[in-house]
């Protein structure tokens, strides 16, 4: 079973992914759909929704997908992000676009703001009875099961590997330069630490993570691992001044960059850190090693594990969840203990 | 209104608010037959662009072929199809998204990494008319690759009615400069690394604008105290436009940006995109906006740049 484990994570990480399934016109498609009139515009539900659509897709025997995106101008949003205007909504879906990059199978994206001709290519894909998730039914009620990890779980259990995400199509080779000038020879720890407090849209501010115990860890494992660089990933107005500071570390949005940018290079990291959220979404669909902290108790009974559990049910050792609130000392000593077993160290 | 009009839009919106089974079924099938009447009727534009190979300044190539487009095209709302490459890597995905966005009537737009997939969906997007008429139905392709010097010219002199930038990047560009340049001059540059000389060159000439810079910063470069550099400001393609387009002159590169400021009808100066001893040195359109396709001299150059930033923005005595 860790063979397989092995194997796919390597082929992430080559780079190759998501071209092998687009290079041919031919191949068995799925239709996806993300209705935003009932599915959210956050990071996590849309890295969740492309992970469930790729095991769908892999369950029905189809080598593509064709996503459709579905938004409603003059009601853009569901009734649960009332935030969502007709006059915000451009800029909030353009924040998120990236999120359905990922992909392998992705063979065509379209984004409908017009009800009648969405519903043509629906019929038609109904007509032709090919298999779309959610299904007609599904949709036509708008039910959507974008959050859970149920099927996800039933896939490995089943065939012992997923298929993972990769970075946003057309992103991978641009992450590996990145690597290569500005990370060489270091070992890359992509960051992400939930402030939704400092956001544009606050919500759910029990789940942010406390600013000054990451930034003490960062200081701390700084200066016992000098060949360490973290990568502060999130929007620019969620991280800390401080972070300008800290020598180990690098803040892609300040160097002119975005969030399809900083997919590509937690993709290419070698170990994420952060707190249960979009990036760390991320991080467990593409197959990363992580210490994902703050998780919610409620989030047990989506993801179908105990609260406490140390993995997923498709997690290796090396993919950590931590249930409570962090500290430096929780921070440090994981970090210390991923990246010994990362760089092939014995654990100390 | 008319009351059939008035009729149809409350069927639709009660229709479309009662989102359960059997409704929403009525509600697609409703939709569905408006869309092949429309496509019926011929009341629909689409445009087919296939990028081909590598296409480094994609978002700005979809600027002036919108452009291009959409003059003459009535107000009528529109559908795009892309054609991408599968092997592309230049990492400008987002930006055309975003660059698409801008476009208000844009009905729905569609990214292909597959031909079949794309003449699968064409259909269902071109009027009957076209659709039977292989000519007509050609003619909806066009090959996105480098723009022409006439390409480049057309949009010079185009109206650009089509680009709405959302309310957020516009205030906040707005604020932005009322609160760094107040009353002042607010003037922005996006000069590319090989030019760094002229914006140093402008900006030591008028101290008494303020320059607002957005293009990626030279290294071990310093910089004058009437210019700040937005670059790590974080800020989105939309939000960038949005400074362009707000600041009283765009001194800087003909690409996105450059097209964004020509649509504001201020003051617009564009250096480069043209090919040597093809065009002339300089080509200007109305009053405000002049367009040096491959920089000359330096010297010469830096004047001419000075020289019209002080006839649109006499210094402020």
């Amino acid at each position: 079973m860790n063979d397989v484990r092995l194997r796919d994570n390597s082929q992430a990480m080559s780079g190759t992914q998501g071209r092998s399934g687009t290079s041919s016109d031919a191949g068995k498609p799925m239709i996806g759909i993300y209705d935003f009139s009932y599915g959210p515009y956050a990071l996590g539900d849309a890295l969740t929704w492309t992970m469930n659509l790729n095991i769908v897709a892999a369950t029905a025997g189809c080598n593509a997908i064709d996503q459709y995106l579905v938004i409603t101008p003059w009601k853009p949003g569901s009734r649960y992000q009332p935030f969502v205007t007709p006059h915000n909504y451009v800029s909030i879906i353009d924040s998120l676009f990236p999120a359905f990059l990922c992909s392998p199978m992705l063979r065509s994206l379209k984004l409908f703001r017009h009800s009648p001709t969405f519903n043509l290519f629906l019929l038609r894909d109904v007509a032709r009875r090919r298999p779309m998730w959610p299904s007609f039914f599904g949709h036509l009620n708008r039910r959507l099961d974008f959050i859970s990890h149920r099927r996800i779980n039933a896939y490995y259990k089943q065939h012992g590997q997923l298929p993972w995400l990769v970075s946003p199509r057309g992103y991978g080779d641009w992450a590996d330069e990145f690597r290569r000038n500005h990370c060489a020879g270091r070992f890359v720890v992509a960051v992400n630490i939930r402030q939704s407090s400092l956001s544009l849209t606050p919500a759910n501010l029990f789940r942010d993570s406390p600013l000054p115990e990451w930034r003490a860890f960062i200081r701390r494992a700084g200066a016992r691992h000098p060949d360490v660089l973290f990568l502060i990933l999130g929007g620019y107005t969620e991280w800390d001044r401080e972070m300008f500071r800290l020598p180990n570390v690098l803040i892609p949005r300040v160097m002119g960059f975005g969030l399809a940018h900083e997919l590509a290079l937690l993709q290419r990291a070698d170990l994420f850190m952060g707190s249960s959220s979009g990036f760390a979404a991320m991080a467990t669909f593409c197959n990363k090693p992580y210490l994902i902290s703050n998780v919610q108790h409620l989030f047990a009974e989506y993801v179908d594990v105990p609260v406490g559990a140390r993995h997923y049910p498709f997690g290796t050792e090396n993919q950590i969840l931590y249930w409570e609130v962090e500290t430096q000392d929780v921070l440090l000593e994981h970090f210390e203990e991923l990246y010994d077993r990362v760089r092939g160290k014995p654990a100390s | 209104m008319p009351q059939r009009q008035r009729l149809r839009k409350f069927i639709y919106r009660t229709l479309s608010r009662l989102g359960f089974f059997p409704f929403t079924f009525l509600f697609v099938v409703l939709n569905a037959a408006r869309k092949m009447i429309l496509l019926r009727q011929g009341h629909v534009l689409v445009r087919v662009g296939v990028v081909a190979g590598e296409a480094m300044n994609l978002p700005r190539c979809m600027m002036l072929w919108l452009d291009r487009v959409l003059t003459g095209n009535g107000g009528h709302p529109f559908d795009v199809c892309l054609r991408l490459p599968p092997l592309a890597a230049d990492a400008n995905l987002h930006d055309v998204f975003a660059v698409l966005l801008t476009h208000p009537r844009l009905r729905s737009l569609g990214l292909y990494w597959d031909s079949s997939s794309l003449a699968d969906d064409l259909p269902l997007l071109q009027a009957k008319h076209v659709r039977n008429d292989p000519a007509a139905s050609t003619a909806s392709y066009e090959e996105l690759g480098s723009p022409s010097i006439k390409q480049f010219v057309a949009y010079l002199e185009a109206d650009h009615g089509g680009i709405v930038l959302p309310v957020a990047a516009k205030r906040d560009a707005q604020t932005l400069l009322k609160r760094q340049a107040g009353g002042g001059y607010a003037v922005c540059l996006n000069v590319p690394l090989e030019l760094r000389w002229l914006a140093d060159a402008v900006v030591s000439a008028r101290t008494d604008v303020r320059f607002f810079d957005l293009a990626p910063p030279a290294s071990s470069h310093l910089r004058a105290a009437n210019c700040q550099s937005l670059y790590g400001h974080g800020l989105t393609l939309q939000e960038r436009m949005a400074l362009a387009q707000a600041a009283d002159a765009y001194v800087g590169s003909f690409d996105e940006l450059g097209c964004a400021a020509l649509s504001s009808g201020r003051l617009v100066i564009l250096l480069g995109g043209g090919t040597a001893g093809t065009q002339p040195d300089r080509i200007s359109s109305g009053d405000t906006t002049v367009w040096f396709p491959v920089p000359a001299e330096p010297t010469t150059l830096a004047t001419a740049v000075v020289q019209i930033l002080s006839r649109k923005l006499a210094p402020v005595k």
